[in-house]
């Protein structure tokens, strides 16, 4: 019997080992998936970041589609989906079908970067804060400025200090916890979020980085100058820019491209501080977005940008200047922006010379050679308004000239915007309602956020 | 529990010889009253004569005197098999009457083995033998027609997935767990040859399923392969046959006419549709006719000329010339079984080879062993080893699976010229373009469907290794159990896009940079694109069980506990070569880290990489256990519970140890003292309650991240934001109340059982709107909903007649009626509510789970557009109405979108050696929504349909058809309208006809000795619908505009054994 003890055994003690579950824990604690974590590391948080498909390419291109640089033809109108119309026409309502990218990619980075915010918080407890993990919670704030800044752009009014406190801003998470409710800020809170944002990030974030994909000192200098120029601060405006373009002020000579290709400005070339792409709306795409002659007529024969930036189509023109390498609109952040943001800022400071160097630097290097003569001795009002001329000119298709038009009608510029559709004309008044594009209508219900005012 | 049967056999006369042949006469008597049996069938030396008894109980041969093998068999009585030496008298043979042994029927539920007498749950048990009267090479296909409770999905998005008495969860995992052998089968059940299985149970209710705790709330299949058993000699069986398959038709298709096509095109044209696309830098493709209108070289007459001839072309002509094709399958089984004294043996191997009616071929092979045999008196060693190895090799494109770049392909379209020579169709760039190309630096652009896929193709093998073992010790009652089970599945495919395959051309061109002097650099070499992955599944289960199993007086006691983990390995990589050389199988190396302008478009990209690699692992622990309580094996208890844990990420801990229980009680009325009901003899009252849970691996307590590649930027990895953060997740819910009778009547000429059910599915995940500004999306899924499920599940076996002609019926027949109890609707807007064509989870309070609703419309006004109403008035506000402005009570609600009556009907005759089977299936008490032309998909996609002819076109046609005007611009919302009328919604109720399976056994005197019988038969399936109830023809299972029907097969075969 001693024998058959034993194998009764055996069975017996594999159960009990079993039932028992020692090491059960342990044995449950395996990740179910390699490839999934949480946030845990700074690597998992730089490698959110570093999805450049979400976080630099996927930003709302609705600003460019409003304005003036292009039309589409009657055919083109009609085969697009009613917002994408509406959209196009300034309508009051129904611009943005429901579930509206434009909207949900812009938060969808603010979320990204409320959680990788949390989880570097969580580990703020644990231990003292290594330089890398503060430049991750520096380069997260960019990033959730520049959402923030774009939404602004696109579904707030023009910023007006005396009105600013009272004015509708945006909905501010700053909580990856999707429980919480955010009603609109104000504007005034809304552009103090992201001026505060970025400047917090700055002390942590280095010179320059391996990519212009990722944020730098530059980078964010450059946005702070975009985020104060869209609210008439020049001062500030003046001083950011002045700050990038002292890390990086190079300006590409035109005469060096090859104006007969295709895209003939290559992707994070030397001027580009910072990488981000809008996605452009139906209306908005290379082959649709015929360039509004009035734009195309203010180049002169020796502007290279005239070769550079249009290409025939048809009878019409078609924008191929995009700083992308491609058909995708280039809407970070270059020198040739910031030096013409410095140079408007001068000029208003009236520090003419100044002012002047830098719209002739910009200049010389985009027409042929030899054939720019500077400009010397304009009056503050004639600078200004060769400023203005030539910023629209070289922004074209970068999404600025939507909040320029904004901030200058503002200024007292008066700039009617007008589209002509199978025959019938619609305008844009100065200083509209309509500049601030109503908020998806689903957002509206689903939040019960306030509406703009129509 | 297996009764004795003794036989008795007289012999009268004494013992002479003579070699004339004499008339024997019998008789056939109930031995327990000598009463005179009518209809028994009497058969002497294997085949050779048969007789049936008259009335009298009499019979009568002529035959040698001599010894001679009697076999006599009647239904109810035992069969009597006995050698007897004829003399010349008569004799007399009584024939015993058979107990019916109901509690012979066992059930496995994969823990353990049960009669079917002592159960309280609701079951259906399927033979090896009934499942074996189709075909097909997969088993989960066979049970559609044989199966009780039963259904295949065909109208919901999740189609062709297996439920067991309907839904229980809404977005939860909806698919049955599959156990084979004991344990959960991962992977592909097809790699399972229906021969090697000898039973199969559906474990339906609580009491049944609870026992397989959080993965069983969808129900539950159990699969036994064959075993050894012990004491036989040596028998083999070989099944073969041949399966002829007919290529399918292609032109019941609703496709819109060519001509009506062009007709669109040229119209579209005049308004200048394609303008912007025809001055599109990007030279998107354009359609023949299109480029034809653009081109000014040719003469309108010339133009005209080649129009006409496109309006006689129809695509399917060439899909079904050139791509369509009769299909075949063989199968080949073999079995072999033996045992002797203490151990018992099995071995099959199984070939089915077979080619699709695309041409893609496949085999599978299967080798099969089970050996179990008794290492010490009590100690029962058993192992079965299952190998199956699969290959399968991609064939011709489908029809729909060829589009362009503006979609659909045209219906003009031609694969070949009238020699046979392939011809070009417009694939991405527009065909003048690529012909203005110069050939000297490109590749050629043009994509040909006609030779395509012979540079272009897919190979698979997969390796499916079983290994089962298990010990198990037997003392006092007590049974002690180990089982350890391995199954390592393997998988490779090879996707090989020569140089000749559009594909490789394509990206060869496109990646294509020119010098300065205009020499072409090839950024992707000259050479095929290899792209190879592989995985690995690996699960591996432990499991340790107690029974203790005890009979003291009145008192029978069966106590279960049993622990067992699981892990379950998953990895995966794919690899891609560029440049790659099929001879000398060298690869050339890309440059990946640098964006190369677009040839056409100008627009940078990078070499796509596609390189990954995976891995997951998920582990299980769970404690079980279950009493079964009887007394005087009258009255029945049972209770089972279960605790699972697993490692899915942000499970609370307490949810991970969740535990699931279930009771029942039991009462068989007919073993009571006042029971008196003769023709009933059998009769079993059950009830059990219980539950069962849901566990989805998908749902996370935690943010997690998902790692993609590498950044081209910045060269290190990215990742993604996978699952956002929900601690509050719960396990989904089935609470299932059931109760049944069993019965037994009419002398067993009459059996089945009857089972009433309620199910809850509670906690079950449902979406819940949140405001997208959250960055989360427009919802997130959280434990909110809940729905009931109620049916009836009914099983009759009858034998309509007995005898030399035997008949005999089972009827499956089930009701399901599903309710949505609780749910959050994520929209306000009435065309969620109306859905699209596949049934959509209905998400409505007190509606069926899948419901078709409609927007009320009487048709057409005077202009062919669709009558609508908004606020209660006419309107063609479109947007409104489809969107907010029609309420869920303006909607009309037509019912369920899935069967509410299912089941099938099952008919088995013999007669002499002739046997036939025939299945029919129904479905009935459901709705679907058939499709018809959307102007806008047609206009922005090419997708047409052929109500596009039934279009009103001039007043008065709203008289005669529904069909609303084509309008230019399109008005979406209208089309969306349109799609979701009452009038597009039919009745899906039909009847199928399953299966017909033609048997003819072959006299057993035809062979010698060594072929104990052998059979051939015919069987054909899918022939088609017997009767449906909507007008249009549709067969509502395949109602889509691009399905086509299943393939109508033809099999011989033949089953020998020897």
């Amino acid at each position: 019997m001693k024998r058959y003890q034993k194998i009764i055994l055996c069975p017996a003690i594999l159960f009990l080992s079993l039932i028992s579950f020692q090491g059960c824990k342990k044995y449950l604690d395996v990740k179910p998936d390699q490839q999934l974590s949480t946030i845990e590391t700074t690597e998992d948080m730089q490698a959110l970041l570093d999805n450049y498909l979400k976080i630099n390419f996927n930003d709302p291109g609705v600003a460019n589609s409003c304005t003036d640089d292009y039309y589409v033809t009657n055919d083109v109108f009609n085969a697009r989906a009613e917002q994408d119309r509406n959209l196009y026409l300034w309508k009051p309502d129904n611009n943005f079908a429901p579930l509206s990218p434009q909207w949900a990619s812009s938060y969808e980075v603010v979320y990204i970067c409320n959680s990788i915010l949390d989880a570097a918080a969580q580990k703020n407890g644990h231990i003292t804060l290594d330089a890398k993990l503060k430049n991750i919670i520096a380069q997260s704030r960019f990033h959730r400025s520049k959402a923030f800044l774009n939404v602004i752009s696109i579904w707030t009014k023009a910023y007006n200090e005396g009105s600013a406190a009272v004015d509708l801003g945006i909905p501010l998470r700053l909580d990856a916890d999707f429980n919480k409710t955010f009603v609109r800020a104000s504007l005034a809170e809304s552009y103090d979020q992201v001026l505060n944002d970025l400047k917090a990030a700055i002390a942590d974030l280095p010179v320059k980085d391996v990519s212009v994909i990722r944020p730098s000192k530059a980078a964010a200098y450059g946005l702070l100058s975009r985020t104060y120029l869209q609210m008439r601060n020049y001062v500030q405006a003046g001083l950011y820019a002045d700050s990038a373009l002292q890390i990086q002020k190079t300006i590409m000579d035109f005469n060096t491209l090859n104006a007969s290709a295709n895209f003939p400005i290559a992707q994070q070339n030397a001027e580009v501080l910072f990488d981000s792409r809008a996605v452009a709306t139906a209306t908005g795409s290379q082959a649709r977005a015929l360039v509004n002659p009035e734009l195309y007529n203010l180049y002169g024969n020796n502007d290279l940008r005239k070769t550079v930036f249009f290409k025939a189509s048809g009878t019409a023109y078609i924008f191929k200047g995009y700083y992308a390498g491609g058909p995708s609109i280039f809407n970070g952040v270059a020198t040739d922006e910031l030096l013409l943001t410095r140079a408007e800022c001068l000029t208003r400071l009236n520090r003419i010379s100044e002012a002047l160097a830098d719209i002739n630097l910009l200049l010389t290097n985009r027409y042929k050679k030899n054939t720019f003569s500077p400009y010397v001795g304009l009056t503050q009002a004639a600078l200004l308004a060769l400023i203005k001329i030539e910023r629209r000119k070289e922004l074209v298709f970068r999404t600025l000239r939507w909040g320029d038009i904004k901030r200058w009608n503002v200024e007292g510029d008066g700039i009617v915007l007008s589209r002509t559709v199978n025959g019938e004309q619609t305008t844009l008044a100065p200083n509209s309602l309509r500049y601030a594009l109503p908020i998806p209508e689903d957002v509206i219900t689903l939040s019960g956020m306030v509406q703009n005012p129509k | 529990m297996k009764y004795f049967i003794s036989v008795l056999m007289i012999l009268l006369g004494s013992i002479m010889s003579a070699l004339a042949q004499k008339p024997f006469t019998g008789k056939i008597v109930n031995e327990a009253n000598a009463s005179a049996l009518a209809n028994a069938i009497i058969n002497i030396d294997h085949g050779k004569l048969s007789d049936e008894s008259d009335h009298n109980g009499q019979f009568s041969f002529s035959i040698n005197h001599g010894p001679h093998q009697f076999k006599i068999s009647l239904f109810n009585y035992s069969t009597l098999d006995t050698l007897i030496n004829f003399t010349g008298q008569s004799i007399i043979f009584k024939l015993k009457p058979a107990i019916h042994q109901l509690d012979d029927v066992t059930v496995n539920t994969g823990y353990q083995k049960l009669g079917k007498e002592k159960l309280t749950g609701a079951y259906q048990q399927i033979s090896g033998k009934v499942l074996n009267e189709q075909v097909g090479s997969s088993v989960m296909n066979r049970l559609e027609a044989i199966g009780n409770g039963l259904s295949i999905d065909r109208e919901s998005f999740n189609r062709e997935r297996i439920n067991i008495r309907g839904v229980s969860t809404f977005s939860g995992p909806g698919n049955v767990l599959v156990v084979l052998d004991n344990f959960p089968y991962e992977g592909s059940l097809d790699n399972l040859n229906p021969n090697d299985v000898e039973s199969i149970s559906i474990l339906k209710d609580a009491a049944a399923t609870s026992i397989w705790g959080s993965r069983a709330g969808n129900g539950v299949i159990v699969i036994q392969t064959k075993k050894g058993k012990y004491n036989q000699p040596l028998s083999i069986s070989a099944n073969l046959n041949n399966t002829f398959k007919q290529a399918p038709d292609l032109y019941r298709l609703p496709q819109i006419s060519s001509s009506d096509y062009i007709d669109l095109e040229l119209n579209l044209f005049k308004k200048g549709f394609y303008q912007a696309d025809y001055n599109s830098p990007n030279k998107p493709a354009l359609s023949p006719v299109v480029e034809l209108m653009y081109n000014n070289t040719i003469s309108q007459a010339e133009k005209e000329a080649r129009i006409a001839s496109y309006r006689n072309k129809d695509v399917r002509d060439d899909f079904s010339k050139y791509f369509y094709q009769n299909g075949y399958v063989q199968q080949y089984y073999v079995q072999a079984a033996a045992g002797g004294k203490g151990y018992g043996w099995t071995a099959s191997a199984g070939y089915d080879d077979s080619r699709s009616e695309l041409n893609a071929l496949s085999n599978r092979l299967s080798l099969r062993y089970a050996l179990n045999f008794d290492l010490l008196k009590n100690l029962k060693f058993d192992v079965s080893l299952l190998y199956t190895g699969s290959n399968s090799n991609t064939g011709k494109t489908a029809y729909g699976s060829i589009t362009s770049a503006t979609g659909s392909l045209y219906p003009y379209a031609s694969f070949a010229d009238e020699s046979g020579n392939a011809l070009p169709v417009a694939k991405d760039y527009s065909m003048n373009y690529i012909n203005s190309l110069s050939t000297s630096r490109l590749l050629d652009w043009h994509y040909y469907p006609l030779s395509n896929d012979e540079y272009q193709r897919t190979k698979s093998h997969q390796d499916d290794i079983n290994i089962n073992t298990g010990l198990s010790y037997q003392w006092n009652g007590f049974s002690a159990t180990l089982l350890y089970r391995l199954q390592r599945q393997t998988g490779n495919s090879n996707l090989l896009q020569e140089l000749g395959s559009y594909s490789t051309r394509n990206l060869i061109n496109s990646y294509t940079q020119l010098n300065n002097n205009g020499t072409p650099v090839y950024k992707i070499p000259l050479g095929a694109i290899d792209d190879r992955s592989t995985s690995l599944l690996r699960a591996q289960d432990l499991r340790a069980q107690l029974n203790y199993t005890k009979r003291i007086a009145m008192h029978g006691i069966d106590v279960m506990a049993g622990a067992e983990r699981r892990e379950q390995l998953g990895s995966g990589n794919n690899f891609r070569s560029y440049g790659f050389n099929t001879n000398t199988l060298s690869i050339t190396p890309v440059d990946y880290t640098t964006a190369f302008p677009n040839y056409v478009t100008g627009s940078s990209a990078y070499i796509p990489d596609r390189q990954g690699i995976s891995q997951t692992q998920n582990r299980y622990v769970s404690i079980y256990g279950n009493v079964s309580y009887d007394y005087q094996e009258q009255y029945l208890l049972y209770g089972s519970a279960r605790r699972d844990a697993t490692n899915f990420f942000g499970v609370n801990t307490n949810d991970k140890w969740k535990p699931l229980w279930s009771a029942g009680i039991g009462w068989i009325i007919s073993k009571a003292s006042f029971y008196h009901i003769q023709s009933v003899d059998f009769l079993k009252l059950r009830l059990s309650y219980g539950f069962s849970g849901n566990a989805d691996p998908n749902q996370a307590g935690l943010t997690t991240i998902q790692y993609g590649g590498t950044s081209v930027y910045t060269q290190s990895p990215y990742a993604a934001i996978d699952k956002k953060a929900n601690p509050d997740l719960k396990w989904e819910t089935v609470q299932t109340t059931n109760i049944g009778i069993d019965f037994n009547a009419l002398n067993g000429r009459l059996s089945g059982s009857i089972d009433g059910y309620i199910k809850r599915g509670k906690d079950l995940l449902g979406v819940y709107p949140i405001d997208y500004t959250t960055g989360v999306g427009n919802f997130i899924t959280k434990n909110v909903a809940a729905m009931q499920g109620k049916g009836i599940d009914v099983q009759l076996n009858s034998l309509n007649t007995q005898g030399r002609f035997k008949w005999q019926s089972t009827l499956n027949f089930s009701t399901n009626q599903t309710k949505v109890t609780d749910y959050y609707l994520l929209t306000t807007n009435a065309y969620d509510w109306v859905g699209s064509s596949t049934a959509n989870i209905s998400g409505i309070v007190g509606s069926p789970v899948y419901s078709i609703y409609a927007f009320k419309s009487p048709g057409l006004d005077a202009t062919g557009d669709p009558i609508a109403y908004l606020k209660g008035s006419v309107s063609k506000d479109y947007t409104s109405i489809t969107q907010t402005g029609t309420s869920l009570d303006e909607l009309k609600l037509f019912g369920s979108a899935l069967p509410t009556v299912f089941g099938n009907l099952q008919n088995r005759i013999n007669y002499k050696g002739f046997s036939l089977q025939v299945s029919i299936s129904f479905k009935l008490g459901y709705y679907f929504r058939r499709q018809s032309i959307s102007y806008s998909r047609l206009v922005s996609s090419g997708i047409g349909h052929s109500d596009y002819s039934l279009r009103w076109q001039k007043a008065g046609d709203e008289l005669n058809t529904n069909v609303p005007a084509f309008i230019y611009p399109n008005n979406s919302a209208r089309d969306v309208f349109y799609a979701g009328t009452e009038g597009l919604v039919e009745r899906g109720d039909h009847i199928r006809f399953q299966y017909a399976n033609l048997g003819y056994k072959l006299p057993d005197h035809w062979f010698g000795k060594s072929i104990h019988s052998a059979e051939i038969y015919l069987n054909t399936t899918n022939l088609g619908i017997l009767w449906r109830a909507n007008k249009k023809g549709i067969d509502p299972d395949y109602a889509s505009p691009t399905t086509l029907l299943p393939t109508k097969t033809l099999s011989a075969g033949c089953r020998i054994n020897l």
